[in-house]
């Protein structure tokens, strides 16, 4: 635990029996539910001022439904929703009545809620690229009179007197986050840690008095997180805002000092705890699903890769001299301007990633989200191209073929998500992929739409599309996402009986060390 | 257009004098069908060519043509009332049914020719769907492909003689000409990431391209496939001409072989999930490259057949395939763009809906109808007729 | 001389038309296929006031402006609601409306302009020779010099809003929508205004086309004439204040370019096959635009001189 007093915040924590004169957004019995699956049941809380909210949750459970909720951007299917951040106060019931959308000032739109004080930054930053920083925020202001067209005719003067005064306050706040001098950047030539910084103050110069932040730390090297932290410090001290973060596990520990209340959503219920309880929980490391089959069994080669990942895989059985099924030599992938995989070491050469999977071997790849799973299984199967490096199947380059030639040469992903064909039938899919038996498990979901399955029942019907044939490399990212227990073992078993050589990417969750924070 | 009326009051004196802008036929006493078009065109036609005694001109054999996407006059050939073969069941007299007669067949006519006029349409919506619906592009090009390929049918025919070959060629052409489309052109946007409307304009800048070649090579003139008048089969109370019944046996054969090979093959499945999730279909080895140019040939092919059985009905010039692919649009989006069936079904329901406006209204509401209902369907069903309802979400 | 005059007039016009288009295509990114029924929705109201109350250019033109922006409500509420493929179909909807309106509402007996005959349908309305400041515009100078006067304020009203707050909250609208209604911003209310705007210019630069064509017919209103003035648009360059003027220049050059090209003065001999004796020149011009619009698509999506791909 950090011992330095000064750098822990302190929060203000209301008691169980708050009055409303501190709440600032309430919600009651939101409910949502997309195709078959129920997303949120029933949610119920608060945000109260001063507050630090960390919402956390598996991937793909729904934290960014409810922001998307609470922020406006989305109807729920039921439920209620109180706005009081801005000293009116204003309540949205849903579902919404034919009356309600007569009167254009009751319509529940994200300028509504912006209105009534509650701000978002979002997962892909979403700055106005075209224009540079200091437009940015300068647009974000309210009531300015040149934002009227018959002001900005009449009265030039006015409104080009406001709007001067108004980007000083703009240039004034980005030199309060560090980039004074730069106003005049191109929004999309700004780096990821900066471009997020800017984002949160255009949100701040709206006049969010609560601020969603969806994954505000994710990308970011520590320095960045540092800086990002530390601004949201003051936001939380001199401006007095509230804060709701969702944050990807790498990155909670990092922002659990800020934070004042824990509300972790699982299954569609919210529960809250204080941020000591989520510590404990966070302390074990404990290798989960397939995994614990593979290092209980056999010792595992293990190869630490940085940033926390770690690549296990069992002994193979067959010795050298065959060829091995997959192997990668020094791949380096970037997304974008990011490099997600791959290391630069200190004179700035790139180092890529390495490995060898031999037939019959499994291995798993650990890593907390964010890491970057995806994308490297993504470059593998050919849907991303790789920077350097070669990708070799059955001694074969494969690097320039596209996915759909890879596959045929006996290399199959299956994604975590978006991965399956919500249109049609399920027995138009396995007809599809050729598959001509199924367990038993599904025999009652043939006639059905895929859209209309539950996220398990989707999932499982997606892994049996892909693990059709017996190909040589099996590529899952995050397989037991949403399965319950029952389905995982029975996926375990299809797993076991597959020939060929199985790499598996699975969420790590990081231990908090007993001495110091993390450092990467 | 005040001009031909008054000739034609002055030649036939008991012609019951139709509304200046309908399709209404007016009977002459002495038997003559006056045919009364409200395009400009039409009306120059009339005005050019007078009314030359005994007969008027006719401009087709059927009292009703559904020509609103088809500003061209076909065949233009003048004949004498002996040879006339419309009006109930009086072979060589023009019709001396009394008006109230008349006027109910006509009802029934006006329907079935709106059905069998809506066959092309649906097969061009068809063809526009097959495209949009796995790749999202907006094939305008379609309409220049819908453009060139008559008049490249009747060059092969009038070069070689043999309409077996001519059509085929015909066909053919418009199905490569699609190909290379994509080959050239929204492959490679595709593979730069360009937006659906860089695909929609460089698409209408390759129908720009096409219609003027045509109209350089070949001129502005309307033309005709066939020769003379259509013969007309007489079925009862209603009549078909036969570029009617052609339509209707290589529509149908189409839509019914078309279907035979969605459910024999893994095709349709394949298509609809290029259009749900393009990345999924190729990691589970599926060309898409190869399906996505399989689909623009096949809308070539479609919309050559279209292109061909409506200038085989009422002929074809350098404008006439941007109203045409405009119908096949609206048709594609009134039964939805997400499945087979609905441009088919919605082609139907359009077609349907113009004549019986032109019936009940009169002519130069159709446009207003057509576009009416479209936006009708815009704001109640946006993916259409046949699509199951979007998910309710507050924003774009 | 007036070779050069007409030359010039058509430049003002057409340059007007383009910075109205920009509005809507390179500021607030809607591809539109309704610019034309506004353009014909000014020279037709211009037409109609000047027969029928006889009233001089300015107040006749202004009438044709206010009709304009009140019918740009037709495009901009639906705009709530639709973007990209279903706003372009929706902006065919209104134009085949309008297009209809004019093709229609006519009948015969009436004098073009009363109300049973407001538009003498396809047969079209000749305009009277009309004034602006006891000027009259009969002589191509003063048609010039109006055209060039309007040319300058729309240039200025245009340039001084896209500089402005108002011009930063439509850019932002277009870059990122959604992001801009989470600050609170009201995006529909914007759209209106410029879409209203962009009306009312185009509306203007009818008025001044009816003044000087002395005849507007239903085909000013066409698709084929929607289709021009969004290739020209889009061939000058979206999103910046010079694309306009430079796509305007460009309309120009090619039409009159193709004409002194050497094989069109040939005549018959080697291109007489060739040629199907339509307007070798109108067929030649608009497949230039085609071929330009392709080439810019894969090269230059945001157009010779423009800023921002709406592509």
């Amino acid at each position: 635990m950090n011992t330095d007093e000064t750098t822990r915040f302190d929060p203000v924590s209301p008691s169980p029996s708050s009055t409303w004169a501190t709440v600032l957004l309430w919600f009651a019995g939101l409910c949502k539910a997309f195709g078959g699956r129920v997303v949120l049941n029933f949610l119920s809380g608060a945000i109260h001022r001063g507050e630090v909210i960390l919402l956390h949750g598996d991937n793909g459970v729904g934290k960014t439904t409810l922001i998307d909720i609470l922020t406006g951007n989305l109807l729920p299917d039921r439920g209620q929703l109180r706005l009081l951040a801005n000293g009116s106060d204003e309540t949205f019931s849903f579902p919404r009545h034919w009356w309600n959308t007569l009167i254009s000032a009751d319509h529940f739109t994200p300028e509504r809620v912006a209105q009534e004080g509650v701000g978002r930054t979002w997962q892909e930053i979403r700055l106005f690229g075209t224009q540079d920083i200091e437009a940015n925020i300068a647009v974000a202001k309210q009531l300015q009179h040149g934002e009227s067209p018959v002001w900005a005719i009449l009265r030039p003067g006015a409104v080009r007197r406001q709007d001067r005064q108004n980007r000083v306050d703009a240039g004034n706040a980005l030199a309060a986050i560090g980039l004074a001098g730069r106003e005049h950047s191109s929004a999309d030539m700004v780096s990821l840690g900066q471009s997020k910084k800017v984002a949160i103050m255009r949100a701040v110069r709206a006049g969010a008095k609560v601020l969603f932040l969806d994954e505000p730390l994710s990308g970011l090297d520590s320095d960045g997180i540092a800086d990002v932290i530390s601004l949201l410090t003051k936001l939380v001290r001199e401006h007095k805002i509230a804060l709701v973060i969702v944050e990807h596990d790498a990155n909670i520990p990092r922002i659990l000092d800020l934070v004042s209340t824990v509300w972790t959503l699982n299954d569609g219920s919210l529960t809250v705890q204080t941020p000591e309880a989520v510590r404990e929980e966070m302390r074990e490391v404990e290798p989960t699903g397939y995994l614990r089959g593979i290092s209980v069994a056999s010792q595992p080669q293990t190869m630490n890769l940085p940033h926390n990942g770690v690549l296990f895989q069992t002994q193979s059985e067959t010795s050298g001299g065959q060829v091995p099924p997959l192997e990668v030599r020094d791949l380096v992938v970037h997304r974008g301007r990011r490099l997600v995989i791959g290391q630069r070491d200190p004179d700035g050469r790139l180092h890529g990633m390495s490995f060898c999977l031999h037939r019959g071997q499994r291995a798993t790849l650990l890593a907390p989200n964010g890491w970057g799973k995806t994308t490297l299984l993504e470059c593998l199967a050919g849907l991303i191209p790789a920077s350097c490096g070669s990708i070799l199947l059955n001694g074969e380059e494969v690097q320039d073929l596209p996915p759909w030639e890879r596959a045929r040469q006996g290399l199959c992903l299956a994604q975590a998500r978006d991965n399956s064909f919500p249109q049609l039938l399920v027995r138009e899919a396995f007809r599809l992929v050729g598959r001509k038996d199924y367990p038993d498990s599904v025999r009652h979901l043939m006639g059905r739409r895929i859209s209309q399955l539950s996220g398990g029942e989707a999932q499982i019907v997606s892994l049996l599309c892909a693990l059709n044939d017996a190909p040589a490399v099996v590529l899952l990212d995050e397989p037991h996402l949403a399965l319950d227990h029952g389905a995982q073992t029975e996926l375990n078993c299809i797993l076991d009986a597959l020939p060929g050589a199985v790499l598996i990417a699975e969420p790590k969750v990081l231990a908090i060390p007993q001495d110091q924070s993390e450092q990467s | 257009m005040s001009g031909v009326r008054r000739r034609v009051q002055s030649r036939c004196p008991g012609v019951r004098a139709p509304s200046p802008n309908s399709y209404r036929s007016g009977i002459c006493n002495d038997g003559f069908v006056l045919f009364q078009p409200p395009h400009a065109l039409f009306q120059q036609h009339f005005s050019r060519r007078g009314c030359h005694p005994p007969c008027i001109s006719v401009v087709s054999a059927r009292p009703y043509a559904i020509f609103q996407f088809l500003p061209s006059a076909p065949g233009r050939d003048t004949l004498s009332c002996d040879s006339l073969h419309r009006g109930p069941g009086r072979p060589g007299h023009a019709g001396c049914a009394p008006d109230a007669d008349w006027v109910d067949m006509q009802g029934l006519q006006a329907i079935l020719d709106g059905v069998i006029a809506g066959m092309p349409v649906a097969l061009l919506a068809l063809a526009f769907t097959i495209v949009y619906m796995p790749a999202r592009v907006f094939f305008v090009a379609l309409g220049g492909i819908y453009v060139a390929v008559p008049y490249i049918t009747k060059a092969v025919a009038d070069q070689t003689g043999w309409w077996a070959l001519a059509v085929p060629a015909g066909l053919l052409c418009g199905s490569f000409i699609a190909a290379l489309c994509e080959l050239l052109n929204h492959r490679l946007l595709a593979l730069r990431g360009a937006s659906p409307g860089a695909h929609l304009v460089s698409s209408l800048g390759i129908y720009m391209v096409l219609v003027q070649a045509v109209a350089l090579i070949w001129g502005n003139d309307t033309q005709v496939l066939r020769q003379g008048l259509d013969h007309v089969f007489p079925m009862g109370p209603l009549s078909l001409a036969t570029s009617q019944v052609i339509s209707m046996a290589v529509s149908c054969t189409t839509f019914i072989l078309f279907w035979i090979w969605l459910r024999a093959t893994t095709t349709g499945p394949k298509m609809r999930a290029m259009a749900d999730n393009p990345r999924e279909l190729a990691i589970r080895g599926f060309n898409i490259h190869r399906l996505r140019l399989l689909a623009f040939a096949f809308a070539g092919l479609l919309a050559s057949g279209a292109a061909l059985l409506t200038a085989r009905d009422v002929g074809f010039d350098p404008n006439c395939g941007l109203p045409a692919l405009l119908l096949a649009v609206v048709a594609s989006i009134i039964g939805g763009r997400g499945s087979f069936a609905g441009p088919i079904v919605g082609g139907l329901i359009l077609a349907l809906a113009r004549s019986a406006t032109a019936w009940f209204l009169a002519a130069q509401w159709t446009e207003a109808a057509t576009f009416a209902l479209l936006v009708g369907i815009l704001y109640v069903r946006p993916n259409g007729l046949f699509a199951a309802r979007g998910r309710l979400e507050a924003t774009a | 001389m007036n070779y050069w005059f007409h030359l010039a007039i058509y430049f003002t016009i057409f340059a007007t038309v383009a910075i109205s288009l920009n509005i809507v295509t390179g500021y607030c990114g809607l591809f539109t296929l309704a610019h034309a029924a506004y353009f014909a929705i000014g020279s037709y109201t211009f037409a109609i006031a000047s027969a029928n109350w006889g009233w001089s250019f300015l107040p006749a033109a202004g009438l044709g402006v206010v009709v304009a922006v009140i019918l740009s409500l037709a495009l901009s509420v639906p705009s709530w609601r639709f973007r990209g493929d279903n706003f372009l179909l929706m902006s065919l909807a209104v134009q085949a409306m309008l297009a209809g309106i004019f093709q229609n509402w006519w009948s015969t007996g009436s004098t073009p302009g009363s109300w049973t005959n407001l538009t003498n349908g396809a047969s079209g309305m000749s305009v009277r020779a009309s004034e602006v400041f006891g000027l009259s515009l009969r002589e191509p100078g003063h048609l010039l010099l109006l055209g060039i006067g309007i040319l300058l304020v729309c240039a200025f009203i245009t340039r001084v809003l896209l500089s402005s707050p108002f011009g930063r909250l439509l850019v932002c609208m277009r870059d990122d929508e959604l992001a801009l209604r989470g600050l609170g911003k009201n995006v529909r209310l914007a759209r209106v205004q410029a879409l209203a705007i962009a009306s009312g210019i185009v509306a203007l630069a009818g008025a001044l086309y009816a003044a000087y064509a002395r005849f507007v017919d239903p085909q000013v209103a066409s698709l084929d004439q929607s289709i021009l003035m969004l290739a020209v648009v889009l061939i000058g360059g979206t999103g910046n204040f010079r694309g306009p003027l430079v796509g305007a220049v460009c309309l120009i050059a090619i039409e009159e370019g193709i004409r002194f090209l050497p094989f069109i003065e040939a005549g018959a001999g080697t291109t007489a096959r060739v040629i199907g004796g339509g307007d070798v020149v109108a067929s030649l011009r608009i497949m230039a635009y085609g071929l330009l619009l392709v080439l810019l698509m894969h090269f230059r999506p945001q157009g010779i001189a423009g800023r921002y791909r709406t592509a």
